[in-house]
Formats: C-alpha cells, sequence, structure tokens
C-alpha cells in the first residue's frame, strides 16, 4: 500500500492511496494515516488507485474522517473505483465521508 | 447437478489473508467470473477468514481453516470451516441507520459488508466445528 502526500493550495492536503486496502494494506498505513489526519483540516483521499476495500480498511479512513472532524476540518473521498465506491455506499460509510468525482468539487467541499 | 469443488487450507495467521485473496482471484479467472462478483467474494472471503483467524482461535498459527468455492449452475459459494469456538456472526445486529460519524460503530462492518454483498449467508454449528456458507449469483 502506497501513501502520497500532496499539499494543494488553499492548505488542502490530498492523501493518494494505491494498493489494495485490505488488512495488510490498512496496517501499512495506518500510523501515517492516523498522524495526517490529526494535523490537516482540509483533505481529500484520492482512492483512484485503490484496488480494493474491506473492513479493515473501511476502519482506517473512518478514523482519519473522526479525527480530522474532531479538529474543526473537512474529509471528503475522491474518485474510487466503482466497486470501492460500493463498499463505500452498502457500508453506510459514505454518510460521513462523501465522495467526488472531480478534484475541483472535493477541493470546493474541503476549503 | 454438475458443480466443482476448489479447496484451499489455511493457517490462523492473519498473513493467510493474502494467500487466500491470491487463490480466489487466480480461481475467479480460470471461472471467468465478473471484475464485480470477483471483488465482492474476496470482500467477503477476506472478512469472513479474519473473523476466524482473530476470534475463533487461539493466536498460535497452529489451527486450520478450510475454505471451499463450489461452483454450482446458477449460483457460486464460498465455504469456510473452522474448528474454533462457536460463532454465528449472523447472530450481530447490523449497524443502525442514521448514525453519526462519532457514533457509527466499526465492529462488526465485517459482517454487515457481507450482509450487503452476497446474495445470502449461511452459518451452521456440525460436528464441532463452525461452517459459513457464503452465496452469490453466478456469473
Amino acid at each position: 500500500m502506497k501513501l502520497d502526500v500532496i499539499e494543494l493550495d488553499n492548505g488542502i492536503t490530498k492523501l493518494a492511496l494505491a494498493g489494495r486496502l485490505d488488512i495488510a494494506g490498512a496496517q501499512e498505513v495506518d500510523m501515517q494515516f492516523n498522524l495526517l489526519s490529526n494535523s490537516k483540516r482540509a483533505v481529500i483521499v484520492d482512492l483512484s488507485s485503490v484496488s480494493f476495500l474491506a473492513s479493515m480498511g473501511l476502519r482506517t479512513l473512518l478514523a482519519a474522517a473522526r479525527n480530522v472532524k474532531i479538529n474543526g476540518g473537512r474529509f471528503v473521498l475522491l474518485n474510487p473505483d466503482a466497486n470501492v465506491e460500493k463498499v463505500l455506499i452498502v457500508s453506510g460509510t459514505s454518510d460521513f465521508m462523501p465522495i467526488y468525482h472531480d478534484l475541483a468539487d472535493a477541493c470546493a467541499a474541503v476549503h | 447437478m454438475n458443480s466443482q469443488t476448489h479447496r484451499l487450507i489455511l493457517r490462523n495467521d492473519l498473513a493467510e489473508v493474502a494467500v487466500a485473496a491470491d487463490w480466489l482471484n487466480t480461481l475467479a479467472v480460470d471461472l471467468e467470473l465478473s471484475k464485480a462478483r470477483t471483488f465482492e467474494m474476496g470482500v467477503c472471503l477476506e472478512e469472513a477468514i479474519s473473523n476466524v483467524i482473530r476470534f475463533a482461535y487461539p493466536p498460535d498459527g497452529k489451527q486450520q481453516i478450510s475454505v471451499s468455492v463450489r461452483v454450482l449452475a446458477a449460483s457460486i459459494e464460498i465455504v469456510v470451516e473452522d474448528g474454533g469456538v462457536s460463532f454465528n456472526p449472523l447472530e450481530l445486529d447490523p449497524p443502525e441507520r442514521h448514525l453519526t460519524l462519532d457514533t457509527f460503530p466499526v465492529g462488526g462492518l465485517g459482517v454487515h459488508l457481507m450482509r450487503c454483498l452476497a446474495r445470502g449467508l449461511d452459518y451452521e454449528r456440525i460436528s464441532q466445528k463452525n461452517r459459513l456458507t457464503i452465496s452469490f449469483n453466478r456469473p
């Protein structure tokens, strides 16, 4: 699991994940994701290169969303693959982590 | 009815979840399953196996988990069997709707996902074993 941190304009941080967000993948990024989500207030998680998502990955995302919210920030998801998006929707977690398919829209949502 | 069964034996070690995923993905190509069905089956398999590894057995890595994929005319089933403590995941309540980010429970998410993605789930306790059957439409 790969995690790239990209600082965009206006204090927005894009966290780009790549790989399988399964048990092993979630364990690989949990600590860094936790640290980043505690220090950022406008977070876009780019899921376009995430090929798999199960419950442990959802936990990672939910924990980060909670951290950002506690700090008064906003947290959204960008461009999940159709199967990943289905997991987000049927699990009910997209109610708390809005999904966008356009970077400009995602930036507007967290700014 | 003609059917095929493919079987894999795993140890109760979380590293085995990746082994099972690779096995299922290879099998899905051989069976010409769609990407969406393969994904749904992959999620359910990870959830079922990881539940067994984390909750059914002591963490010694020496216990066995049997995974079978049964290919039937109009359906395909994943059957996960273990000899651990009795655990019926279907007794877990699904998360309530209209929760908030703060109150949404992370525990039980795996079983919730299996319920949402599979056509059916069936649990049996047979001869001191747990048997979870997860069924999907085919193709």
